[in-house]
């Protein structure tokens, strides 16, 4: 103990138990702030790819040259595109059928879309379950490394004869550092999953929502 | 997870975020460096240390006082022979007076016992005047002592200074009384010598630590100094606890072995 007792040392110097719990409670943390990043880039392309593709299929195009683009364009197909060029594929092969019954391909349709749309929920809430494990367990796992390095310093202050203050300190500073790393990972995943739950409520409703506008012109187009 | 630009972005981000963190931590950011304290008046026991010889010193002490012996001898010689003179002197004087007085004395006489009975009178005047000046006096310095002593008492523990300042002061005194009271300077010791100490407190006034920060590069005088802290074991403290932690949870103590401020 010389100067000042460093966060640091104090952490090399835990016991293995307390070390393992902090470890895990560092890698939780560090990946929950990778998801934290990445959802946000990923939610915030989604949607401003959502609404750039609105303007455009409201703009009054042919939704055939639409298709035709998006179709020649490399890559995934993410988002709204990807719920259209579903939706609009299936129709363009059902009409090329001869006496299809316009029900029927209705129904199809709207079955490929709702196929995108659940596929497209997936990719939104890829890792939110894991923010929100993070969230609700590091605490927990820094309060056991803590009651933990608690035990433990106490336990030695029995053996000792004299008992002093600078005997359990720094077992007990110890421990406190694994619920403060708790903590620290937790509060960071909680408001990240609550922001970002919310945001993905928002995009699948707009996603619904042009879903079912899609069926409605494609509807009207069937029946013209 | 694949490695696309925004994944690589976002663990790139994830570092340096847990990398700010782990820097504010071990840079200390919200210094716990004590504040000093600024100490006008020093409470400093003027102790020094003498080299002496002791069979020279006896020689020299034996010395002064022969010499001194010799001084009084020839002072009562001399006063010896100035009371002989003077009563010879005085025997020829008294001689003549007495003529002299034989023949005022039947003239003064009454007016002798009237002057008496006057003087009588004022002499009694000033000796009640004279009393109740010693009385004053001594009331006086009953009240001034009473005072002191009161000031001394409150002074130790720590409640006669009204700012934090002053009490720190107070407190501070306290510390090194304590501490000068423990400290037994080794033999070893010279002038000119220091070690600073850092002495770390609990917020009840124990020592959990001392630590050396410069030493004297006397290893006897170091342990002294250490032993002197450790001995005290226990000091008043302020019970604020932001008083405490700004000026008691550690300082440091200088020791010399002329003096030992803090």
């Amino acid at each position: 103990m010389n100067e000042q007792l460093s966060i640091l040392e104090l952490m090399l110097n835990a016991t293995l138990v307390v070390q393992v719990v902090m470890a895990i409670l560092l890698l939780g943390s560090f990946i929950s702030w990778i998801m934290i990043f990445q959802r946000f880039f990923t939610l915030s392309s989604i949607k401003r790819e959502a609404v750039e593709f609105e303007n455009e299929f409201w703009s009054g195009k042919d939704l055939r040259q639409l298709y035709t683009e998006l179709e020649a364009t490399e890559g995934d197909r993410i988002g709204m595109e990807h719920i259209f060029s579903a939706g609009f594929k299936e129709f363009s092969r059902l009409r090329k059928q001869d006496g299809a019954d316009a029900e029927h391909v209705m129904q199809n349709v709207q079955r490929a879309m709702r196929v995108a749309v659940s596929k497209e929920e997936e990719r939104l809430e890829t890792s939110l379950s894991f923010l929100a494990t993070v969230g609700s367990t590091s605490p927990y796992i820094g309060l056991f490394g803590t009651v933990w390095g608690i035990m433990n310093s106490f336990r030695s202050l029995a053996t000792v004869e004299q008992a002093s203050l600078s005997i359990v300190a720094p077992g007990i500073s110890e421990a406190l550092i694994a619920t403060a790393m708790g903590l620290f990972a937790a509060i960071p995943a909680v408001m990240a999953y609550n922001r970002f739950s919310a945001q993905v409520e928002i995009i699948m409703n707009r996603f619904e929502s042009f879903t079912d506008e899609l069926s409605g012109i494609l509807h009207r187009a069937i029946h013209a | 997870m694949n490695f696309t630009a925004p994944n690589i972005l976002a663990c790139l981000l994830a570092a340096a975020v847990h990398g700010l963190v782990v820097f504010l931590l071990l840079t200390n950011w919200h210094n716990t460096e004590p504040d000093t304290v600024k100490i006008d008046k020093i409470y400093a026991l003027p102790a020094r240390v003498i080299h002496e010889n002791p069979i020279k010193a006896e020689k020299k002490r034996q010395l002064e006082k022969n010499q001194q012996a010799a001084i009084r001898r020839q002072a009562q010689k001399a006063k010896l022979q100035a009371d002989n003179l003077a009563r010879i002197n005085r025997e020829q004087i008294k001689a003549e007076a007495l003529k002299k007085m034989k023949a005022a004395e039947a003239a003064q006489k009454a007016l002798a016992e009237q002057q008496l009975d006057r003087s009588s009178s004022v002499d009694d005047v000033d000796k009640a005047q004279l009393a109740k000046q010693q009385a004053l006096k001594n009331q006086q310095r009953k009240e001034w002592e009473d005072a002191l002593g009161l000031e001394i008492e409150a002074e130790q523990i720590g409640i006669v200074a009204i700012t934090d300042d002053e009490k720190a002061k107070a407190f501070v005194a306290q510390i090194q009384r304590k501490i000068i009271q423990n400290w037994s300077r080794p033999p070893s010791a010279r002038n000119g010598m220091q070690a600073l100490l850092r002495v770390f407190l609990v917020p009840t006034g124990e020592v959990v630590n001392v630590t050396i920060l410069e030493s004297s590069s006397n290893d006897a005088f170091d342990q002294s100094a250490m032993l002197a802290v450790r001995k005290a074991r226990l000091f008043i403290v302020p019970a604020k606890a932001r008083q405490f932690d700004r000026n008691f949870r550690q300082f440091e103590v200088l020791f010399r072995p002329d003096d030992l401020r803090l």
